[in-house]
C-alpha cells in the first residue's frame, strides 16, 4: 500500500539566467515498510526532490506543479502550521546530507533529543533519551555532550535516535554516510536497515553511491537532470540496468569484483536551458536521431520502467 | 571567483553605490576648488573677527525671508569714485552719496563705514538722511584707513546719541546699540525709539575734509548689514558659515583619505597574516591587535596633542594607528575562512610555498575587502577628526567643522536659537560621510562572501 | 580548553596588555608627563619653603635653598628623576597604576580636594553609568531589530537598516546631542539641557532619582541613535549567514516553530559573536560617548577631559587618558569573558 507519493512534481529555482528546473514531473512512490532508493549524481535534482517533498524548500526555490500524497491527503496544500504541528517529525522525518551539522551547536544532544520529545507532547525523560540512543548504539553519557565533540559517525547515529524519537512512519535519508569513513558508511546502512525491520517505517534513501545500497534496498529509482530515468525492483537493476546512464553510474561505481573504474564522460546539461529531447543525449554512446527530438516517456522494459528510446 | 570587471558591473548595478560615486566626485570637484580658489593664509583670515565686522553677526541664511521670516540681506556700497573739490584756503573735499530703497519692517543689524586712502585727512563727515526728510550728520575726527567705523563705535555713536537726545529728551548716555539703529531707520518724532522703521528711500552722503591733496580709494565702502546672510548663515563674528564649509572640506576629506588607507592597509596585512599563519604566532599577533584597540583613541590623540604639535600627516598617522585593530580583526575571520578552503590545502600538498600562496590566494580575496573596508573607514577617519576638532584637537590654521561647532556650542548658539551656526557644519560632516558609506556598502556587499547563493 | 584556562589565559593576556597599551600611552605622553612632575615639584618646594619659614625663623637665606633643593631632589627621584630611563619608565608607571596624579591646576573635586585622583573618582562613575547603560541599550535593541530583520528577510525592516547603518556611520554623537538639546530641551521644553541633576536637586530619594533619570534621557538617547542602527546591521548579517547554516533547516524539518528556531537556535548560536561585535562596538563607540557628555555638561570623565583642554590642566588630561584606557580594557575584557561563557566550545572541556 502506498504510504507517500509524489505526482508530477516539479521545482523550480528562479535564477537571472531563468529558470532553473531542479526537478520535472517526477513521480515517485513510497510504500508501507517498503525500502526505496534515488540514485543519482549529484546535481541530478534528488535533495531537491526530498526537501520537496518534506516542505523544506529554501526560497527562491519552489514547487510549480504536481502533489505530493501522503496516506492519500496533498500535503502541499496544508497551512505551514497545521503540517508542523501534524507532520513534521512526528509521521515524516529526515537525516540530512549534512546532519553532521544538524544539531544546533551550542546546545547538548540530550537538551535538543528533550527538546523535539518535549515540543511534541512526548515524554522527555532521561531514560527515554538514553533507549534511543541505544537503539542506534550509543552511550548513554552522549547526551550531556555537544555536538562538536562527537566525532562523525557519532553525530550521524545521534541524528537517526533524533528522527526516530517521534516514531515517524517515514525516514527519508539524504546521502546519510557522505563524509564518513568507508566502515561507518557500512555500520550505518546496516543500522538503517535493522531499524527498518525492527520499527517498521517505510525508508527513502538518497545516494550517488549504488554499490552502498545494492544491499539494502528493495526498489530504485534514477534521476537524471531532474527527472526519473529508469525505476524498478533492486533485484532486476542491479542484474541489468537498462538506461544507458544507468549503466554508467554503475560501472563508475568501484565493485569488489571488477577493478574497472569507468565515468561518464561529459557534464549534467544546463537545467535553466534544457534541449528539447531526452536530456542525457548529449553523453549517451546510443544516442539516435529521436533522442534529440523527443522526451521518452517511461515506460515498462521487464519488471523495470525506463525512459528511453532503445526501448 | 569572479573578476575585476564583473565586480564594477554588479558595482553599476548598485543605485546606491552609484550615487554615492557621483556625490563624491561632486565633492572632490569641490575641494580641488576652495584649494585653488582660496590663498593658503585664509585660515588666518578666518580666525580674525576683525575680517569680519562688514557681516551681519548671528545672522540666518537669506532663503529664511522666502519662509515668510523678515530678514533683509546686507547691502554693500563700494567702488564708486570720489568726487573731488578743492573749497579755498588749501583745504580739500572728497565726496560720495549712496542712495538705496529700505523695504524691510525691521532695522539693519549694523551699519558700517570703511575708509580706504593714502593721506592724513582732517575729518570724515556723514549725512544720513531718512525718508522722511530728517538727517543726522556724523563727525568722525582724523578718521584712519583699513578701520571700520560701525554704530558700537563712539566716533558715530555719539552723534546718534545727540540726535536722539534732541529728538526725544533720552539723555544720551542711556541710549543702547540696538536704539542707535532705531534712531537711524526709525519714523522721527519724540516716540523715535519706539516708532515703525521707515520704509523708502535714504540717501547717505559722505564728505572727507583734508589740509592736503589725499587719494581716497574706490575700495572705501558702506555697508548696512542686514539680518540674514548667504545661504547658510554667519556665525557670532559675522563670518559667513559656507565659507567655513568649504574651507573645512578639503581637510577633512585629506585626513579621511589618508587616515583610512594607512589604517587599512596595515590592518588588513596584518590581520590577513595573522590568521593565515595561524598558531601561536597568530595568539600573539591577536594579542598585539587588542593592546591597541584598547587605547581610547580621543583621550589618547587629545594627550598626546599635549606633547607634540599635530599637522595633518601626524594626525592622520596617529589616528590610523589607533583605527587599524577593527580592520585586522575583520581581516582576520575572512582569512581563517579562506584558509578553510579547500585549494589551500592542495597548494600545501602541492609543496608551494606558504610565501607564495599566500599571494595568489589570500590577496585576492582580501584585495576586494580591503577596498571596501578603506571606502568604510574614511568617514570613520573624519568624524574622529572632527570630533577631536571639537574638542580644540586640531592642526593649526587649517579651519574645520568640529572647531566651528565647538564655538557654537561654547557660544550656546543651541540656546539662542542660532540653528544655522549649529546644523549646517553637522550634516556637512554627514554629506561628507555619507557617500563613502554607500559606496563603501555596495563594494562590501559584493566582495562578502555571498548568503544566498547556496 | 577548559573554561577555568580560558579564564586564567584571558586573564594573563589582558594584565599583559593593559601594561602593553598603558606602555604606548606613556611613550606618547612622556614630554608633557614630564613637565607636570616637574610643575609639580616647584609647587611642592614653594609650599615647603613657605612651611620653613614659618616654622624656623632662624634659618638663613642659603640654608633654605639648600632645604628646599634637597627637598625637590627627593620628589623628583620618586619619579626617577636622575635615574636610567628604564628605572624612571618604571617608577613612573607604578605611580600611575597605583593613581598617583599629583594635583590639578584648576580642577577641584567636589569635596574641594585638588588631587587629580580624588577628581577622577568624582566624575567616573557618571561616565560609566551613561556608557554601560547606552551600550546594554544598544547591544539589547540592536539583537532584536537585527533578529526581527533577518527573520523577514527583503521586508521593509530588512531593507531599511542598511540605511539607517549608513546614518550611523556618518553621525556625530556629539552633533546629535546637540541637535536634541535645541530641540527637546529648547524648543520643546521636555528634557533638561544638561548636567546631571536639576539645581538644586529635589528632595527624597525616588523624585532625586527621577530627576537624575530625566537628565540621563537625552544623553542616552543621543548615544543609542547614532549607535543602535550599525550594531543592528552587524546582528542582521551574523543572523543570516547563520540561518543558512544546516541545522536551521534541520530544526525547521523537527517541526520547531520559526519564533523558536530564531529566538532560541539561531540567537543562542550567534550570542557568542554578539559578544564580540559588542567588544568592537564597545571600542568604536567610546569616544562618541565621552564626546556626548560634553555638549550635555554630563559630569563624566569625558567633560572633565574638554574643560581641561580648555584650562590646559595638564595634570587631569594625562589622568583621564589614563583611567579611560583603564575602562575600555576592563569593557573588553569583560566582554571577552561573555564570549568565554556563551561558546560551549570554551565552556565544557
Amino acid at each position: 500500500m502506498t504510504l507517500l507519493e509524489a505526482k508530477g512534481l516539479s521545482i523550480v529555482f528562479p535564477t537571472s539566467r531563468g529558470e532553473v528546473k531542479a526537478v520535472d514531473q517526477v513521480d515517485i512512490s513510497l510504500g508501507e515498510r517498503e525500502f526505496v532508493g534515488i540514485a543519482g549524481e549529484s546535481g541530478a535534482g534528488k535533495s531537491t526532490l526530498a526537501l520537496g517533498m518534506l516542505r523544506l524548500l529554501t526560497p527562491p526555490g519552489k514547487v510549480v506543479a504536481g502533489e505530493v500524497l501522503f496516506h492519500g491527503t496533498d500535503i502541499l496544500k496544508l497551512t505551514d502550521e497545521q503540517f508542523r504541528k501534524d507532520y513534521r517529525w512526528t509521521k515524516l522525518a529526515m537525516v540530512f546530507q549534512g546532519s553532521m551539522n544538524g544539531f544546533t551547536p551550542v546546545f547538548t544532544i540530550g537538551s535538543q533529543l528533550k527538546e523535539v520529545l518535549a515540543l511534541h507532547g512526548r515524554e522527555a525523560s532521561d531514560s527515554t533519551i538514553s533507549k534511543l540512543l541505544e537503539t542506534v548504539d550509543l552511550d548513554n553519557s552522549i547526551a550531556s555532550r555537544y555536538p562538536h565533540e562527537l566525532s562523525g559517525g557519532q553525530k550521524q547515529r545521534a541524528f537517526i535516535a533524533m528522527a526516530l524519537s517521534l516514531e515517524p512512519e517515514v525516514l527519508v535519508t539524504d546521502e546519510p554516510t557522505t563524509a564518513l569513513d568507508v566502515i561507518t558508511q557500512a555500520t550505518i546502512i546496516n543500522l538503517l536497515k535493522r531499524l527498518r525491520k525492527e520499527l517498521g517505517i517505510s525508508v527513502l534513501l538518497i545516494t550517488h553511491d549504488l554499490a552502498l545500497i545494492s544491499e539494502a534496498v528493495e526498489r530504485l529509482y534514477v534521476m537524471y537532470a531532474g527527472g526519473v530515468v529508469e525505476e524498478g525492483p533492486s533485484i532486476d537493476f542491479f542484474a541489468k540496468p537498462k538506461h544507458p546512464y544507468s549503466q554508467g553510474l554503475l560501472t563508475s561505481t568501484p565493485t569488489l569484483t571488477s577493478n574497472e573504474i569507468k565515468g561518464i564522460p561529459g557534464f549534467l546539461p544546463d537545467l535553466a536551458n534544457l534541449p528539447p529531447g531526452c536530456r542525457f543525449t548529449p553523453r549517451c554512446p546510443f544516442a539516435m536521431e529521436v533522442c534529440k527530438r523527443d522526451y521518452p516517456p517511461l515506460k515498462g522494459v521487464g519488471g523495470e520502467r525506463v525512459a528511453c528510446w532503445l526501448y | 571567483m569572479s573578476g575585476k570587471s564583473s565586480y564594477l558591473e554588479e558595482f553599476s548595478k548598485s543605485k546606491a553605490g552609484m550615487i554615492g560615486l557621483a556625490l563624491l566626485l561632486f565633492l572632490l570637484v569641490l575641494s580641488v576648488y576652495v584649494v585653488l580658489a582660496y590663498p593658503s593664509n585664509i585660515a588666518s583670515t578666518w580666525n580674525n573677527p576683525e575680517s569680519w565686522q562688514g557681516n551681519p553677526a548671528k545672522a540666518p541664511p537669506t532663503w529664511v525671508t522666502l519662509l515668510g521670516v523678515d530678514a533683509p540681506p546686507s547691502l554693500e556700497f563700494k567702488g564708486g569714485q570720489w568726487a573731488n573739490a578743492s573749497v579755498g584756503s588749501g583745504n580739500y573735499n572728497y565726496s560720495q552719496s549712496y542712495t538705496f530703497k529700505w523695504t524691510s519692517k525691521v532695522t539693519p543689524s549694523n551699519i558700517v563705514f570703511s575708509p580706504r586712502f593714502s593721506g592724513t585727512p582732517l575729518e570724515a563727515e556723514m549725512t544720513w538722511s531718512k525718508p522722511d526728510g530728517q538727517s543726522i550728520v556724523i563727525y568722525i575726527a582724523s578718521p584712519q584707513t583699513n578701520s571700520n567705523y560701525d554704530a558700537t563705535d563712539q566716533d558715530i555713536s555719539q552723534w546718534i546719541h545727540q540726535f536722539v537726545e534732541a529728538q526725544t529728551g533720552t539723555l544720551q548716555g542711556t541710549v543702547t546699540f540696538g536704539e542707535e539703529l532705531d534712531a537711524l531707520f526709525d519714523a522721527d518724532g519724540p516716540n523715535l525709539l519706539s516708532n515703525p522703521v521707515l520704509q523708502g528711500t535714504y540717501h547717505v552722503r559722505i564728505d572727507v575734509l583734508s589740509r592736503s591733496p589725499i587719494a581716497l580709494s574706490p575700495s572705501s565702502s558702506l555697508t548696512v548689514d542686514g539680518r540674514s546672510y548667504g545661504i547658510m548663515g554667519t556665525d557670532l563674528y559675522g563670518r559667513p558659515i559656507q565659507l567655513g564649509i568649504l574651507l573645512g572640506l578639503p581637510y577633512a576629506l585629506e585626513l579621511g583619505a589618508v587616515t583610512s588607507v594607512a589604517a587599512v592597509v596595515f590592518g588588513v596585512v596584518f590581520g590577513g597574516i595573522s590568521g593565515y599563519i595561524g598558531g601561536r604566532r597568530d595568539g600573539f599577533m591577536q594579542w598585539f591587535t587588542l593592546v591597541f584597540l584598547a587605547l581610547p583613541a580621543l583621550p589618547f590623540l587629545v594627550a598626546i596633542s599635549y606633547s607634540f604639535t599635530l599637522s595633518l600627516i601626524s594626525e592622520a598617522l596617529l589616528i590610523a594607528a589607533l583605527s587599524w585593530p577593527f580592520y585586522a580583526i575583520i581581516a582576520r575571520s575572512v582569512a581563517l575562512s579562506v584558509k578553510s578552503q579547500a585549494y589551500v590545502e592542495a597548494d600545501r600538498a602541492m609543496g608551494i610555498s606558504a610565501f607564495r600562496t599566500f599571494f595568489t590566494h589570500f590577496m585576492p580575496r582580501l584585495t576586494p575587502v580591503t577596498i571596501a573596508y578603506t571606502v568604510l573607514g574614511i568617514p570613520a577617519g573624519i568624524l574622529l577628526a572632527q570630533t577631536l576638532a571639537f574638542l580644540g584637537i586640531a592642526p593649526p590654521n587649517i579651519v574645520t567643522w568640529g572647531g566651528i561647532l565647538d564655538e557654537a556650542f561654547v557660544q550656546e548658539a543651541a540656546l539662542f536659537g542660532w540653528w544655522w551656526w549649529v546644523f549646517f557644519p553637522g550634516m556637512m560632516i554627514v554629506v561628507v560621510a555619507t557617500p563613502f558609506v554607500l559606496v563603501g556598502f555596495a563594494l562590501d556587499k559584493i566582495v562578502s562572501p555571498k548568503v544566498s547563493a547556496k | 580548553m577548559t573554561f577555568r584556562r580560558f579564564l586564567v589565559v584571558k586573564t594573563i593576556s589582558y594584565a599583559v596588555a593593559l601594561v602593553a597599551t598603558v606602555s604606548i600611552l606613556y611613550v606618547g605622553i612622556y614630554p608633557s608627563l614630564q613637565r607636570v612632575i616637574k610643575d609639580q615639584a616647584t609647587a611642592e618646594g614653594q609650599q615647603f619653603q613657605q612651611s620653613l619659614v614659618r616654622a624656623h625663623a632662624n634659618l638663613t637665606q642659603k640654608q633654605i635653598g639648600q632645604q628646599v633643593a634637597a627637598f625637590k631632589a627627593t620628589f623628583l627621584a620618586q619619579f626617577g628623576f636622575n635615574q636610567p630611563l628604564p628605572v624612571k619608565f618604571a617608577l613612573q608607571l607604578q605611580n600611575l597604576f597605583t593613581f598617583h596624579f599629583g594635583s590639578s591646576y584648576f580642577t577641584l573635586a567636589p569635596n574641594g580636594s585638588n588631587q587629580v585622583s580624588s577628581i577622577i573618582a568624582a566624575y567616573l562613575p557618571n561616565t560609566i553609568v551613561l556608557f554601560t547603560t547606552g551600550t546594554i541599550l544598544v547591544v539589547l535593541a540592536g539583537s532584536i531589530v537585527g533578529l526581527l530583520a533577518a527573520r523577514s528577510a527583503g521586508g521593509k525592516l530588512d531593507r531599511s537598516i542598511p540605511f539607517i547603518a549608513v546614518f550611523h556611520s556618518s553621525l556625530p554623537t556629539w552633533w546629535v546631542g546637540f541637535l536634541f538639546i535645541a530641540f527637546f530641551a529648547y524648543t520643546l521644553n521636555l528634557f533638561p539641557s544638561g548636567g546631571i541633576n536639576s539645581v538644586p536637586p529635589p528632595v527624597g530619594l525616588v523624585p532625586r532619582f527621577g530627576d537624575f533619570l530625566l537628565h540621563l534621557t537625552l544623553p542616552l538617547a543621543a548615544f543609542f541613535v547614532v549607535n543602535v542602527g550599525g550594531f543592528a546591521y552587524v546582528i542582521r548579517s551574523l543572523v543570516f549567514s547563520t540561518m543558512g547554516e544546516d541545522f536551521v533547516l534541520t530544526a525547521k524539518a523537527r517541526g520547531i516553530s520559526n519564533n523558536r528556531i530564531l529566538f532560541r537556535h539561531v540567537l543562542r548560536t550567534v550570542s557568542p559573536s554578539i559578544a564580540t561585535q559588542s567588544i568592537l562596538n564597545v571600542a568604536s563607540s567610546f569616544a562618541g560617548a565621552i564626546t556626548v557628555e560634553v555638549v550635555f555638561r554630563w559630569p563624566g570623565l569625558g567633560l572633565l577631559t574638554y574643560d581641561s583642554i580648555l584650562s590646559n590642566d595638564l595634570p587631569v588630561i594625562i589622568a583621564t587618558t589614563f583611567i579611560l584606557t583603564i575602562v575600555l580594557l576592563l569593557g573588553l575584557y569583560l566582554g571577552e569573558l561573555c564570549y568565554g561563557v556563551l561558546d560551549p566550545r570554551i565552556r565544557s572541556g
